[in-house]
C-alpha cells in the first residue's frame, strides 16, 4: 500500500498528535478514579485484622501499586476495595468498604477492576460483552488473594471455571471427536476471548481478523483462487461443532453426502439462493458418489481446481 | 490474466485515508481532558449495602481423563519454599502408563483417543514469585503438560511486572485419522482400509514479549509459528475410476507481529503490524494400486488405469496485516471501542504433476498414456474487518449500546492448467498418437461484504434485577463469478433481542435471552431463516458447601420455500451440582440431554427427485465423580462419564475412572495410581466399536 501525500499528512498529524497526548497526559500512572479512593491509610492499618492477607501480597501481582514507581500507592488495599477509613473507624463494619462479595450490580463491583483494566489488551468492551450483561463479576472468576497456581489471578483453571458455567459444552467436550481441552492440551480461551465485548459469542479472531481455527489450521486458512462460499458465509461453524461431535472430523452431520446437499440442491423458487446442483452422473447409489470428499478432495478452497479436486 | 488490483488499492486507500482522519480527530479530542488533568471521583459509588457473604467455589477439575486431567492442588497463601527472594512452588508428576491391547477396532481409538503404554510426564509446573519489581523476574511460571502423550503442551510465562512480560506456548498435537465407515466407497465391497486417512502432527509455537506493561507507551513483538506435517492417504479420480495415492502433508505458517500500546488517561490505542507466510509443500505419488477402486475400469473402449503419479505442491500465501484497536472514554458515561484490521493476501501456488497409464480426457476428447500437468494459481485478496461498540449510560440505571461490525473480503484469482499430452490419440476414431499442449486459463471473483448493527437497551431496575432488549440488524452481500457460473444476491436479516439477569447476591444467577429472527431472502440453503433461540441458565453459588448450575437453551429454524422446506429444532438442557460440605469429600454430578433434528428438502441428482435429508440427534451426557479423603491424606476419587446417543447414529460411550493419592512419607512425595476404561460402541454396526483400560502409576512432587 503506498501512501499519497493526503495519506501521508494524515499519518504525521497521527503520530505528532499521539506524542502531544503521551507527553500531556496525567503523570500519575494510576488512573484518577483508583487515585481518588487514597484515604490516608497503609496497609498496615489493614493487617491489624488481615494480617495473612496482607502478608501473602508480598509476592502478589497487585502489589506493584505499592511497589512500582509508576504508580507508588500508599496503601494497594484501598485501589480495589475502595476507602478503608470508614471501614476501620467502623470497626470493621463490612458495609463501609467494597467487599466483593455482598449484593451488588456487576455494573459496580466490575468498575473497581476495569477502572485500571480497561486497558489490558484482552479487554474490549467487556461490560457490553455477554459476561457482563449476564451479570458475572470478575471475581466469578477471578481470585486476587488466592489465584490458582499458574494462572492469571484465576480460581481455578480456565476451562474448569467456563465449564461450571458452561455445562453444555462441557458435556460436548466428552464427544468421541472433540478438541483437547479435558486433556489439559487446549484452554477456552485459545479460542475465545472472555473480556470481548465486540466479538459475537466471543470468539476471538486471528491476527488477520479471520476466523481463529486458522490459529491452528493455518492449510485451510486461505485466500485461495476458488474459494469455497460457504467458509465465508457460514463460517467453519457450517460444517463444524467446534467444541466435540459424535461425527467424524467435528462434522455437524454423520453422512457427508446430507452435509453437502443440504446446500448443493437446485431451489427453482428461491432463486437467490447461492447452489449449484451436482451433475447427473453423481449416482448416490454409488458408493462413489457417497462421500463427495472422495473427488471434491480440497474442499476447504483449492488454488487450481473450481470443483476443488486438487 | 485479469486482476482488479489497481481499483482495490484506491478503494482500499481511500478506506484507510478515513479511518486514520477519524483516528486523528479522536486522538485530538482525547487530550483534552488530559491537558486539563483534573482529579475525578471515582466512578461509581461504594455500594455499601451487606449481602450474603460467600465466594463461589469453582468445580473440581473434571477427571474424565484420570490422572491426565486432575488439577494441581492450590496452594494456600503462605505455602511454598523460599528459593532466595523467590517464593517458590512447583509440581512434578512423573509415571508411567500401561495400556490393555485395544479391543476391537484399534484405528478408531487411535483416531478418538489415541494414549498408549509408555513412561510421560504429565501435569507438572513450576511456579516463581517475588516481590514486584525485584530482580530480573518476579514472576516465572512454566508447566508442561502430556509430554510423551500425543498432546503435549508447554506454557512459560516470564515477567517482571513494570519491566516486561513474556508469554510463550508451544503444543504438538498428533491428529489421528482412520475411519473405515467415513468416506469409504469401498466399504461396501468389504474393504475397511480409508482412503481418506491422516497422521498429521501439529505444531504451534507462539511467542509475545511486551515491554514497560505498566507504563504509558507499551511497545510488543509476536510470533507464531504451526505447522502440518505427516503421512497419509487421498484419492485422485479419473473418468469414474479412483485411484489411491500417498501423500505427505507439509504445511507452515509463519506469523510476525509488533506493536506499541499507547495508554493514556482516556485512551488507550494499540497500533500493530504484522505479516502472516504459509506454505504448502505437500507431495503425493501413487499407492500401487493401478486398477484403482473400479474392478473393470474401462471408458469408450479404453481402460482406465494408473501406473505412476509424482505431484508436488508450492503454495505461499502473504498476508501482511495492519490493526488498530482503540478504547476510548471521553467522558465517565461513555465508552469507545474500536477495532479495524487490513490484510492484503498474496496468493501464489504452483502444482506440478506427472502421470502415466490410461487415461480419457473429456475436455480435449483424448486418450492418452503419460501427461504432465503444471497448475499455477495467482489471487489478490483485500480483507477489511473492522469493529465499533459505543456504551452510553445516560442515566446510572441505564446502558444503552451500539455494536457496529463490518467485514469486506474480496479475491479475484486465476488459475492457469497447463497440460503436455504424450501418446495421445482421439477418442472419436483411430489416428495416429502424438504429442498435444492443452492450456487452460479460468479467472475467478468472490466478494463477500457484511454489516452487522446491535443496538440494546439496558435497565437496572435495583435489587440485583435488569432488563434489555435491543435490535440487530445485518445486511450480507455475496458476488461469486469464476467465468462459468454467476451468483450475485443479498439478504437483510432483522433479529429482535430481549433480555434478563436477575443476580441479588453472589448466591444466584439467573439469566434469561430470547432472540427472534427474520430474513428476507436465504443466501445459503441452510442459513437461519426464521428463527426463535431462547437461552435460560441458572447459578446458584456455594451454599454449606453446595453449588449448582445449569442451562436450557432452544432454537427453532424454519424456511418455508417450497423446495427448502427447512424446519430446525435444537434443544438443550444440562444441569451440574456439586457438593463440597468439607474438605474430606467432594461429590459433582451433571446431566445433559441434547434433542437436535432438521428436515430438509434436497435434490438427488442422478434423477431430479426431491427427498428428504433428515438427520436427529438425541443425546444424553451423564457424568458423576466423588472424591474422599480416607486416612492420613491419602485420597480416593471415583467417577464416571458417559453418553449415550440416539437417532441418526446412535452410539454408547463409556468413560468410568478411579484415581488414588497416597503421600509417601511426606507431604511432598505421592503415589497416584489410576484407572481409565474406555467403551465405544456404535449401535449400527460393529465394525468400529472397541474397548481398552489404561492403568497410570505415578509420583508426584510437590513443593
Amino acid at each position: 500500500m503506498t501512501l499519497n501525500r493526503g495519506s501521508k499528512f494524515l499519518v504525521l498529524s497521527f503520530v505528532a498528535v499521539l506524542a502531544i497526548a503521551a507527553l500531556a497526559g496525567n503523570l500519575k500512572g494510576l488512573p484518577a478514579g483508583a487515585q481518588a479512593q487514597q484515604s490516608g491509610t497503609t496497609m498496615q492499618d489493614c493487617a491489624a485484622c488481615h494480617e495473612e492477607l496482607v502478608k501473602a501480597f508480598n509476592i502478589n501481582t497487585h502489589d506493584i501499586l505499592e511497589k512500582s514507581p509508576s504508580y507508588k500507592v500508599a496503601n494497594p488495599c484501598e485501589s480495589c476495595h475502595g476507602s478503608g477509613k470508614a471501614h476501620i473507624e467502623g470497626g470493621g463494619d463490612k458495609t463501609k468498604i467494597i467487599t466483593f462479595k455482598g449484593k451488588s450490580t456487576a455494573g459496580t463491583y466490575n468498575q473497581q477492576c476495569l477502572t485500571c483494566h480497561k486497558k489490558d489488551h484482552e479487554v474490549t468492551g467487556f461490560n457490553a460483552s455477554t459476561h457482563a450483561r449476564q451479570g458475572l463479576f470478575c471475581a466469578d472468576c477471578h481470585s486476587i488473594h488466592k489465584p490458582a497456581p499458574m494462572t492469571r489471578s484465576l480460581k481455578d483453571r480456565a476451562s474448569n471455571l467456563c465449564m461450571s458455567c458452561h455445562t453444555l459444552q462441557r458435556a460436548q467436550f466428552s464427544k468421541p471427536f472433540h478438541h483437547r481441552v479435558k486433556e489439559n492440551a487446549m484452554e477456552c480461551t485459545d479460542c475465545h476471548q472472555p473480556h470481548s465485548g465486540i466479538d459475537a459469542k466471543q470468539v476471538s479472531k486471528s491476527f488477520s481478523g479471520q476466523e481463529v481455527c486458522f490459529k491452528c489450521h493455518s492449510e485451510k486458512q486461505g485466500p485461495f483462487v476458488f474459494e469455497h462460499p460457504a467458509i465465508n458465509l457460514r463460517g467453519c461453524q457450517g460444517c463444524h461443532e467446534p467444541h466435540g461431535s459424535n461425527n467424524p472430523k467435528l462434522l455437524n452431520r454423520t453422512a457427508m453426502t446430507s452435509l453437502c446437499l443440504e446446500c448443493h440442491s437446485r431451489s427453482l423458487t428461491a432463486t437467490t439462493v447461492i447452489q449449484s446442483q451436482p451433475p447427473a452422473f453423481h449416482n448416490l447409489n454409488s458408493p462413489t458418489y457417497q462421500n463427495c470428499t472422495t473427488c471434491h478432495v480440497m474442499i476447504h478452497g483449492s488454488n487450481f481446481d473450481r470443483f476443488f479436486l486438487k | 490474466m485479469i486482476m482488479n488490483v489497481r481499483s482495490h488499492k484506491r478503494a482500499s486507500a481511500s478506506r484507510t485515508q478515513v479511518w486514520m482522519a477519524v483516528l486523528a480527530l479522536v486522538l485530538i479530542v482525547s487530550t483534552v481532558p488530559a491537558l486539563l488533568a483534573q482529579s475525578s471521583s471515582s466512578g461509581e459509588s461504594n455500594p455499601g449495602v451487606a449481602g450474603v457473604s460467600a465466594d463461589q467455589n469453582p468445580n473440581s477439575a473434571d477427571g474424565a481423563q484420570g490422572s491426565q486431567a486432575a488439577a494441581p492442588a492450590k496452594p494456600a497463601a503462605t505455602d511454598g519454599s523460599s528459593l532466595g527472594p523467590y517464593t517458590f512452588h512447583s509440581q512434578f508428576e512423573v509415571g508411567y502408563r500401561f495400556a490393555s491391547r485395544v479391543g476391537g477396532n484399534d484405528q478408531m481409538y487411535r483416531s478418538q483417543v489415541n494414549l498408549y503404554e509408555g513412561a510421560r510426564l504429565f501435569n507438572s509446573y513450576m511456579s516463581l514469585r517475588s516481590t514486584p519489581g525485584v530482580g530480573l523476574f518476579d514472576r516465572f511460571d512454566l508447566s508442561l503438560n502430556n509430554l510423551g502423550d500425543p498432546y503435549g503442551t508447554a506454557r512459560l510465562n516470564v515477567s517482571r511486572s513494570d519491566l516486561y512480560d513474556l508469554r510463550a506456548s508451544y503444543r504438538d498435537m498428533n491428529y489421528y485419522h482412520f475411519i473405515s465407515t467415513f468416506d469409504n466407497q469401498l466399504l461396501g465391497q468389504g474393504n475397511t482400509f480409508s482412503q481418506h486417512n491422516l497422521n498429521t502432527d501439529y505444531r504451534n509455537t507462539d511467542v509475545e514479549l511486551r515491554l514497560f506493561p505498566t507504563h504509558r507507551i507499551v511497545p510488543f513483538v509476536g510470533y507464531s509459528r504451526s505447522t502440518s506435517t505427516g503421512p497419509g492417504f487421498t484419492t485422485v479420480e479419473s473418468t469414474g475410476n479412483e485411484f489411491l495415492l500417498q501423500t505427505q502433508w507439509r504445511y507452515a505458517a509463519d506469523e510476525y507481529r509488533g506493536g506499541v500500546q499507547f495508554n493514556l488517561s482516556t485512551l488507550n490505542l494499540t497500533v500493530e503490524e504484522g505479516y502472516r507466510f504459509l506454505k504448502n509443500d505437500t507431495m503425493i505419488t501413487s499407492a500401487g494400486q493401478p486398477q484403482g477402486n473400479e474392478n473393470n475400469p474401462v471408458y469408450l473402449g479404453t481402460p482406465i488405469t494408473l501406473t505412476s503419479l509424482n505431484g508436488g505442491y508450492h503454495g505461499r500465501v502473504k498476508l501482511p496485516t495492519s490493526r488498530i484497536l482503540a478504547k476510548f472514554t471521553p467522558f465517565q458515561n461513555l465508552r469507545m471501542t474500536a477495532r479495524y484490521s487490513y490484510t492484503m493476501g498474496d496468493v501464489d501456488s504452483d502444482m506440478g504433476e506427472i502421470r502415466t497409464g490410461s487415461f480419457v480426457d473429456l475436455n480435449d476428447f483424448l486418450a492418452y498414456s503419460t501427461a504432465a500437468d503444471g497448475f499455477n494459481g495467482r489471487a489478490k485478496s483485500p480483507n477489511h474487518n473492522g469493529a465499533l461498540l459505543v456504551e452510553y449510560l445516560p442515566f446510572s440505571r441505564l446502558k444503552l449500546t451500539d455494536n457496529v461490525d463490518v467485514l469486506d473480503y474480496h479475491v479475484s484469482g486465476a488459475g492457469l492448467l497447463s497440460t503436455l499430452y504424450l501418446n495421445a490419440s482421439s477418442i472419436f476414431g483411430p489416428g495416429p498418437s502424438s504429442s498435444k499442449t492443452v492450456t487452460d486459463l479460468l479467472n475467478t471473483q468472490f466478494a463477500y461484504s457484511q454489516v452487522r448493527n446491535q443496538a440494546e437497551a439496558e435497565l437496572d431496575l435495583g435489587h440485583g434485577f435488569a432488563v434489555r432488549a435491543g435490535h440487530r440488524y445485518t445486511y450480507v452481500k455475496v458476488d461469486s463469478d469464476d467465468s462459468e457460473d454467476v451468483n450475485s444476491v443479498d439478504a437483510a436479516v432483522n433479529t429482535a433481542i430481549v433480555g434478563m439477569v436477575y443476580r441479588p447476591g453472589s448466591w444466584l444467577r439467573l439469566g434469561l435471552d430470547f432472540e427472534n429472527n427474520t430474513t428476507n431472502r436465504a443466501i445459503t440453503r441452510t442459513d437461519l431463516f426464521d428463527y426463535d433461540s431462547l437461552n435460560l441458565d441458572w447459578r446458584i453459588g456455594s451454599w454449606k458447601g453446595f453449588s449448582a448450575s445449569g442451562r436450557f437453551t432452544a432454537r427453532h429454524n424454519s424456511d418455508p420455500a417450497s423446495d427448502i422446506s427447512y424446519k430446525a429444532r435444537d434443544h438443550n438442557y444440562s444441569a451440574s451440582l456439586n457438593y463440597d460440605p468439607s474438605e474430606r469429600i467432594s461429590i459433582g454430578l451433571d446431566y445433559s440431554l441434547a434433542d437436535l433434528f432438521s428436515d430438509m428438502l434436497i435434490v438427488v441428482p442422478q434423477n431430479l427427485q426431491e427427498t428428504s435429508s433428515i438427520f436427529n440427534e438425541r443425546y444424553s451426557g451423564i457424568g458423576g465423580r466423588i472424591a474422599l479423603t480416607v486416612y492420613r491424606g491419602t485420597k480416593v476419587e471415583l467417577g464416571y462419564r458417559g453418553i449415550i446417543n440416539r437417532g441418526t447414529f446412535p452410539i454408547d460411550y463409556h468413560q468410568p475412572y478411579a484415581s488414588f493419592w497416597i503421600p509417601l512419607g511426606s507431604s511432598k512425595l505421592a503415589f497416584k495410581p489410576a484407572w481409565q476404561y474406555y467403551r465405544y460402541i456404535q449401535k449400527l454396526g460393529t465394525l468400529e466399536n472397541y474397548q481398552t483400560n489404561l492403568v497410570t502409576l505415578s509420583l508426584v512432587y510437590s513443593r
